[in-house]
């Protein structure tokens, strides 16, 4: 198969779908006539060629998508008549960042560091599929793990995990803002990776990845469960 | 230390913003009046806190029961500080010496939070201006989730009906024949790498016993545990069709 017929099938294949196209998928649907690298290729040129065009490619939730421009969004909006202005809650953000930080994470997990109850957001966040079911902790009770969906991907508009800053960036940005001095540094670890020794249920790679790099720089571990 | 008016006139210049819980409550009187966090004063947060939390309480608003679990957290660290310091010769008291680590560590965990949140939000408006086709339907992606939860149901009345079937042939079941689940997860597996699907009354032949059937439905639901395999219906009330699934070796093995 020529390249360019390749090209062709792949843009009209996101033309149809409504959701992101993962590589897998394409080359699945391709019988294997390219692989990844050639893939990854052709939609860079892609993209490229349709930076000249009104909409664009955009790189999503692990997949590729047909979208439009952020500009003509007012447009768009009057034409297909929805009003995005619902936007989550605070506390729903709030719920939602801190498992993306931190899953697999339990309820209560989540209650500790908000230090407030967060089970109707939960609740409402698992509603809109934000967020999934990661497994059962294994500890007294059996309390579910959460974890982000691929949903939470789309909405967000990241291509995967890792296109969230680390904690240690948000960390040094609040640093470089408290010049305070150090006190003995004690309330400045990063608190409680109780779950560090948890296995991973369904790790995504990013996550994993994301997950060393909370870990790693933990020290000590306070016992305070 | 302050006097009692600065810190009414402090409580009232709040226009009672939103707090998500005691966390969020002292975050802002610490930001509001430049307090190092490594050095909290307190004393004046602790009546500034409660000062709040009775604001709240005139105004007639719930006060949860974390703000007042945090006023009481706040008056024993603040009750601690004043009494005297143990020996300094003995200094091989954990690092919990100030009772007010426990209090700070949790405020700056927050306080990342606090800041991935904005960064969050800062997406949702980003991504909000873009718009992509939307799904026509709950597409079948989507549904996974729900099938997890839903189709339990759907199985167990599917089992159930299963067992009404075969009615009354377990009486004759006296040789008690050793059927495993292990076996019956062989077989399903076994059946299932002959066809790419199958339907759930299939799993069943018709001469099957109670056991038989009980082991092959714990099986079932064993394999769907551990993501070997995927149910769906195709409609409400339709065939349950289970197929393997494809891209999971089942991570959650136990």
């Amino acid at each position: 198969m020529e390249l360019t017929t390749t090209k062709a099938i792949i843009e009209n294949i996101l033309l149809v779908s409504d959701r992101p196209v993962t590589p897998d998928k394409i080359i699945e649907t391709l019988e294997g006539a390219i692989d990844a690298d050639t893939f990854k290729n052709i939609m860079d040129e892609l993209m490229h060629e349709y930076k000249q065009r009104g909409i664009q490619i955009i790189e999503i939730a692990m997949g590729y998508q047909l979208a439009t421009r952020p500009k003509y969004a007012d447009w768009i909006g009057r034409f297909i008549n929805i009003d995005r202005k619902t936007k989550l809650s605070k506390a729903a953000l709030e719920v939602l960042s801190i498992i993306a930080y931190r899953q697999p994470i339990t309820r209560i997990e989540i209650d500790t560091i908000r230090g407030v109850d967060s089970g109707g957001v939960v609740k409402s966040l698992i509603d809109k599929k934000l967020i999934r079911g990661m497994g059962r902790k294994k500890v007294i009770g059996k309390p579910m793990m959460f974890g982000t969906s691929r949903r939470f991907l789309e909405y967000f508009g990241l291509r995967n995990l890792a296109d969230l800053p680390t904690i240690e960036e948000f960390r040094e940005k609040e640093e470089n803002i408290n010049t305070s001095e150090e006190n003995d540094g004690e309330p400045r670890r990063k608190s409680g990776q109780l779950f560090a020794e948890q296995q991973q249920v369904e790790p995504d790679d990013e996550m994993e990845d994301e997950e060393e790099l909370l870990t790693t720089e933990e020290t000590t571990t306070e016992e305070d469960i | 230390m302050e006097s009692l008016e600065t810190i009414e006139e402090k409580s009232y210049q709040i226009k009672l913003p939103t707090f998500e819980g005691p966390l969020d409550l002292l975050l802002h009187l610490i930001r509001d009046q430049e307090i190092d966090i490594y050095d909290i004063p307190i004393s004046q947060i602790t009546e500034q806190y409660i000062a709040y939390i009775e604001l709240m309480r005139d105004l007639n608003l719930d006060v949860a029961g974390e703000f007042l679990v945090m006023a009481a957290t706040l008056t024993h660290i603040k009750s601690r500080l004043l009494l005297p310091k143990p020996d300094p010769v003995n200094p091989d008291e954990e690092e919990g010496d100030d009772p007010r680590n426990e209090l700070v560590r949790k405020l700056l965990e927050y306080k990342i939070y606090k800041e991935t949140t904005s960064f969050l939000r800062d997406r949702e408006e980003f991504r909000g201006n873009i718009y992509v086709r939307e799904p026509a339907k709950e597409s079948a992606a989507d549904g996974e989730n729900m099938l997890n939860e839903t189709t339990l149901f759907d199985l167990l009345s599917a089992f159930n009906k299963l067992l009404n079937s075969i009615g009354g042939t377990s009486s004759k079941e006296i040789n008690l024949d050793e059927i495993s689940v292990t076996e019956k997860i062989n077989y399903i597996m076994d059946a299932l790498s002959r066809h790419v699907q199958m339907r759930f009354e299939d799993l069943f032949p018709a001469s099957v016993t109670y056991m038989e059937i009980v082991a092959t439905f714990m099986a079932l639901l064993e394999l769907i545990r551990i993501k070997l395999v995927k149910i769906k219906q195709a409609q409400l009330f339709g065939s349950i069709i289970i197929y393997r699934n494809e891209n999971k070796n089942g991570t959650d093995n136990n």
